[in-house]
């Protein structure tokens, strides 16, 4: 191999060569300085009767059977719309999802993980004219907060539409009935401090108190059920999530939740490998026996009825004090309209089938384990009872009304979730940064990424 | 007169090399000269398609983010000049800083375990007869360096989980205590995706260094022999510095490997648990496609550019020095 | 022979064996795996009593290789003939020709050899963008050929300093133009550098991870390999079919380098270390 060095005089040249080009590319890179508001497409109910074909990109896993039946309702409705789903895993969607409105072929419908700057950047559609064609205006407006952002393209709860869809998520705690009842758990625990006491005598007995996973993100719900439950109110954590001026998480609520969760881990209250065990490991490991509790969202709680009915029961994340509020993470399973769709008339046709046609809500219950919302005088789905299902959505309705549903604090930013809760919630469970600095790390790394 | 292309130590092995060269620069001013010059110019077609290509999508996109980190850029928006901000922020963040210090613990994974044992195995095939045994060993021990990193991040993400091999081996002679995921393990995992590297590397090393054993001259052998040089005393004076240019390209290609790591960890760890396994190739991919802060991924980008053309000069001067 | 020789024999044995089972293990283990009951979560390394084939078969239509492997071949058929012929043109000109400006050309290529393809991912995916090509598989196949060129140019060039310069005086003497002396004399006795060259840029396009991760969003307009990373995003934690489809993927490679073993690593050190 001839070494470089003997080409000094050539990089001398190749560095002359990249100034020039430099001179010559000088210019700054980029689009336009302003690409102009989002063009108003005029919002037309209906889906006409030329042959179309609906593209929807959402998450791989659950998304992909619930969507494919949600799309065969509505093709058997419009026969002229045939409604084809495409899947990405959560975190190259996360990724690429600003890439992929932006690009060439870009799909009719998409599952938006977070709205990062694709408000700023005019990718998606504006969907408050369809709001307004449909009447969706006049049904319950807290569904519509997280899909809701402001002027400036990052706060959100307030501000025109830019997403909607069939139903809801949200977090609280299953349980495995056989082992909560060989511990002597009668009923869910009424405070933190009771649920504490039930993971001890859980790791007493010998088994594994908490199945989580640590890997994604799973230990970050637990995290901000903790800080709700401590501050005995969740409305600095919903500002915090909504992007809201001069919000912020490094409180000492937020410390004192890193701290139990820190004990926690230490207590051996988690399994050891917890930073290890991945989304879809964890409910494996749990349907398995591994774990009295497993703090997740509704999402699972199809495939658990699955694996054993009636085994599983769900409860929301315990108060603070007896009596307190309860809180739970929502979110919208949003889906937007790329401001590229050529078929957005059809797509918003869509979105407001599948939150108002009956079969369609059922089937998001029953596959996708979701929570319908829709209009108020819309019917319930049914739910065997005594399966997790069924206890996620009256869990669902009674927050509902107690105002206790709040976003992520992962859905806060683009990049928060990956960048920033989840690597440092590793590092608090495996004692290499304190509650501390943990609460001030995710705060100025949330900071940054607003560009505060 | 023209450059003449080869450089100088072969100029010297074969004088006659560039046939062109030596005739043309003793060739009188007049009308011949430009008929020369004419077939020279010529000679520009050949390299064009070659230089073309690699000028549009390896040069300019090289130039490009230099530009690009001196902007702050979403990627789709208006850029804004950013002057030296983010720069100064690839000294200055941790997270950042930290993805570089990995880089270079990994050459420790990726060079010095696989030319280390790469010089013990290639020995020890050295002194095997030719025969299948010789045959099945190099080919075994290279045949990871052919697969895809992908596969083998696969392959050894299987093995480090908590069923993996690695854990059922230390269950099977009583080390139970010592299993763990060891990917999810702060301590171990930097080491264990290491290791996926020393797996890699040592097949390419082996190889190449067995061949340059081979080229070296038997004689200088036999006179260690007969200096009576033991097998430690043999092998520094003999193989270490005949292998001088074997080491060179070993430590080149590997430490670019290590330093520009990318397809092993994000298949594997994607930079975790925390960011301790987090090198300059995945936070690029990340900065700028999931944040979007295109300008700061091109800071990141050009840097390892630079860290790599520094680390590598040193060794290129140390292979041509007697 | 004395005992200590013998001993000194058995560990040199051992190391060289322990180092071999090193190699082997991780594929091994791979392979028991992929014949567990599917749906198992099986041990590292257990012979399972009853092999299930059908896992391949299975991984196989999962995954969809059919249209995977049937992108990677377009994807080199793309790269690798004109990666290797141009490589051979410039490699040939900058070692027997006079280039005007050939050091400095040299110089930049040797540069190349250097720079990792994610200091040049962000610019390329904007402008693969500007140009339409995002999502297509001429997204891949350009870097590439650009990327891969310095290596080519790098090694066709070792070739041709070592040829015979007699030959190309006696070409010259009978009135051959530098195309006929390529084509007629040096191109023939290259034949054993440029298709060890075209056996290693085929394993760097089938192998490639990163441009078809960023550049094509569609799994199956990818190289195998981008493929298999969606692949493990989407199936991830069935172990037994992740591993089946991982076999399935570096089957080829694998019997590319078997055959060609001999060849490839002799080329590759002559290359290599000119």
């Amino acid at each position: 191999m001839r070494s470089l060095t003997q080409y000094r005089g050539t990089v001398r040249l190749a560095a002359v060569a990249a100034a020039g080009a430099l001179l010559v590319a000088g210019c700054a890179p980029g689009g336009s300085a302003d690409a102009g508001p989002e063009p108003s497409k005029p919002a037309t109910t209906g889906v006409g009767s030329e042959p179309v074909t609906l593209k929807l990109l959402v998450t791989s896993g659950v998304d992909v059977p619930f969507f494919t039946a949600l799309g065969k309702l509505f093709h058997a409705k419009y026969g002229n719309v045939t409604v084809k789903v495409e899947s990405q895993d959560y975190a190259a969607l996360t990724t690429n999802i600003a890439h992929i409105l932006a690009g060439s072929n870009v799909p009719d419908l998409v599952r938006v993980p977070q709205f990062g700057n694709l408000i700023k950047d005019h990718l998606l559609t504006n969907l408050d004219p369809y709001a307004k064609a449909y009447g969706w205006d006049k049904w319950p407006q807290s569904q519509f907060a997280t899909t809701r952002v402001g002027p400036d393209g990052k706060q959100r709860g307030t501000g025109s539409l830019y997403g909607a869809g069939p139903g809801f998520g949200l977090t609280g705690i299953y349980y495995n009935k056989t082992l909560a009842q060989r511990i002597g758990m009668t009923r869910p625990p009424a405070t933190v401090a009771e649920f504490e006491q039930l993971l001890a005598k859980a790791r007493d007995a010998g088994m594994q108190p908490i199945m989580i996973n640590g890997k994604d993100g799973g230990s970050v719900y637990p995290l901000q059920n903790l800080v709700m439950s401590y501050a005995d109110d969740a409305q600095a954590v919903q500002d915090w999530t909504y992007a809201k001026p001069g919000a912020r998480i490094d409180d000492p609520a937020t410390v004192k939740a890193a701290t139990t969760l820190q004990r926690w881990g230490h207590a051996g209250y988690l399994p050891a490998d917890v930073n290890d065990i991945d989304q879809t490991r964890a409910p494996a490991a749990f349907v398995k026996g591994t774990g009295v509790f497993f703090p997740s969202g509704n999402w699972q709680a199809p495939g658990l009825d699955k694996a054993g009915a009636g085994r599983f029961g769900f409860f929301l994340f315990p108060p603070g004090e007896a009596g307190g509020p309860s809180y739970a993470m929502t979110a919208s399973s949003s889906l937007a309209i790329p401001a590229k769709s050529t078929n957005a008339a059809a797509a918003a046709a869509f979105l407001d089938f599948v939150q108002t046609d009956p079969q369609a809500r059922q089937d998001t219950v029953t596959l996708g384990g979701l929570v319908p919302a829709g209009p108020s005088d819309a019917p319930a789905p049914t739910a065997p009872a005594g399966s997790a299902v069924a206890a996620t959505v009256s869990a669902f309705q009674a927050l509902l009304k107690s105002n206790g549903l709040v976003g992520f604090m992962a859905d806060a930013t683009a990049s928060i979730h990956v960048n920033s809760l989840v690597p440092q919630t590793q590092l608090l469970l495996a004692g290499k940064t304190s509650p501390e600095a943990y609460a001030a790390k995710v705060q100025s790394d949330y900071e940054r990424d607003l560009g505060r | 007169m023209p450059t003449i292309s080869s450089p100088p130590e072969l100029r010297q092995a074969s004088p006659m090399t560039d046939p062109t060269s030596t005739s043309a620069a003793t060739q009188p001013a007049g009308p011949h000269r430009y008929a020369r010059r004419a077939r020279h110019w010529s000679a520009l077609l050949w390299v064009a398609p070659a230089f073309a290509t690699y000028a549009a999508f390896v040069l300019f996109p090289m130039f490009q983010s230099v530009q690009y980190s001196f902007y702050h850029w979403d990627g789709i928006g208006p850029a804004t000049p950013a002057g030296l901000d983010n720069w100064k922020a690839i000294f200055t963040q941790p997270e950042l800083l930290h993805s570089v210090a990995h880089a270079f613990v990994l050459i420790i994974f990726y060079t010095v375990l696989p030319v280390g044992l790469g010089l013990v195995a290639a020995s020890l095939i050295r002194e095997l007869r030719p025969g299948p045994f010789n045959t099945t060993a190099r080919v075994m021990l290279f045949i990871p360096q052919v697969l895809p990193l992908v596969a083998a991040g696969i392959a050894w993400t299987w093995m480090y989980s908590s069923d993996g091999l690695v854990n059922q081996v230390l269950r099977a002679v009583g080390l139970d205590q010592h299993t763990r995921a060891w990917l999810g393990d702060f301590t171990f995992a930097l080491p264990a995706v290491g290791v996926i590297g020393v797996w890699v590397m040592l097949g390419f090393c082996t190889v190449l260094l067995l061949a340059g054993i081979g080229k070296i001259d038997p004689s200088l052998y036999e006179a260690a022999r007969i200096d009576g040089a033991g097998r430690i005393s043999e092998f520094l004076a003999v193989t270490l510095p005949g292998l001088r240019r074997e080491l060179v390209v070993c430590t080149t290609f590997t430490m670019i490997a290590a330093l520009a790591s990318f397809d092993i960890i994000q298949i594997s760890t994607q930079g975790g648990p925390g960011y301790q396994t987090m090198v300059p190739g995945v936070q690029i991919y990340r900065l700028t496609f999931l944040q979007q802060h295109v300008g700061q991924a091109s800071a990141l980008a050009v840097f390892l550019a630079a860290l790599v053309l520094v680390v590598i000069w040193p060794i290129q001067r140390l292979g041509r020095e007697k | 022979m004395t005992t200590s020789a013998i001993a000194d024999r058995l560990t040199r044995t051992g190391i060289l064996l322990a180092l071999m089972l090193f190699a082997i293990v991780p594929l091994l283990s791979m392979l028991t795996t992929a014949l567990a009951a599917p749906g198992s979560t099986p041990q590292g390394l257990s012979w399972p009593s009853d092999p299930h084939w059908h896992n391949f078969v299975d991984a196989w239509s999962a995954a969809n290789f059919l249209a995977l492997f049937r992108s990677s071949t377009l994807i080199v058929i793309g790269v690798v003939p004109a990666t290797v012929a141009m490589a051979t043109a410039a490699g040939y000109a900058l070692a027997q020709l006079t280039v005007p400006f050939g050091k400095a050309i040299y110089g930049l290529l040797l540069v190349g050899l250097t720079l990792p393809v994610e200091a040049l991912i962000t610019p390329l995916y904007y402008n693969l963008r500007a140009m339409g090509l995002l999502g297509t598989r001429l997204a891949i196949v350009l870097p590439l050929i650009g990327l891969l060129m310095p290596f080519g140019v790098f090694w066709m060039r070792a070739h041709f300093l070592g040829a015979e310069p007699a030959l190309t005086e006696a070409a010259k003497v009978d009135g051959a133009n530098n195309w006929q002396t390529f084509r007629r004399i040096h191109l023939p006795l290259a034949t054993s550098a440029w298709s060890a060259l075209s056996v290693l840029f085929f394993l760097a396009t089938w192998n490639q991870y990163l441009l078809p991760l960023v550049l094509v969003d569609d799994p199956a307009k990818r190289t195998v390999a981008g493929g298999l990373g969606a692949f493990q995003g989407q199936y991830g934690t069935d172990i037994v079919l992740l591993c089946a489809g991982s076999l399935l993927i570096i089957l080829p490679s694998l019997v590319i380098f078997l055959i060609f073993q001999r060849n490839f690593v002799k080329a590759l050190l002559q290359g290599a270390v000119k």
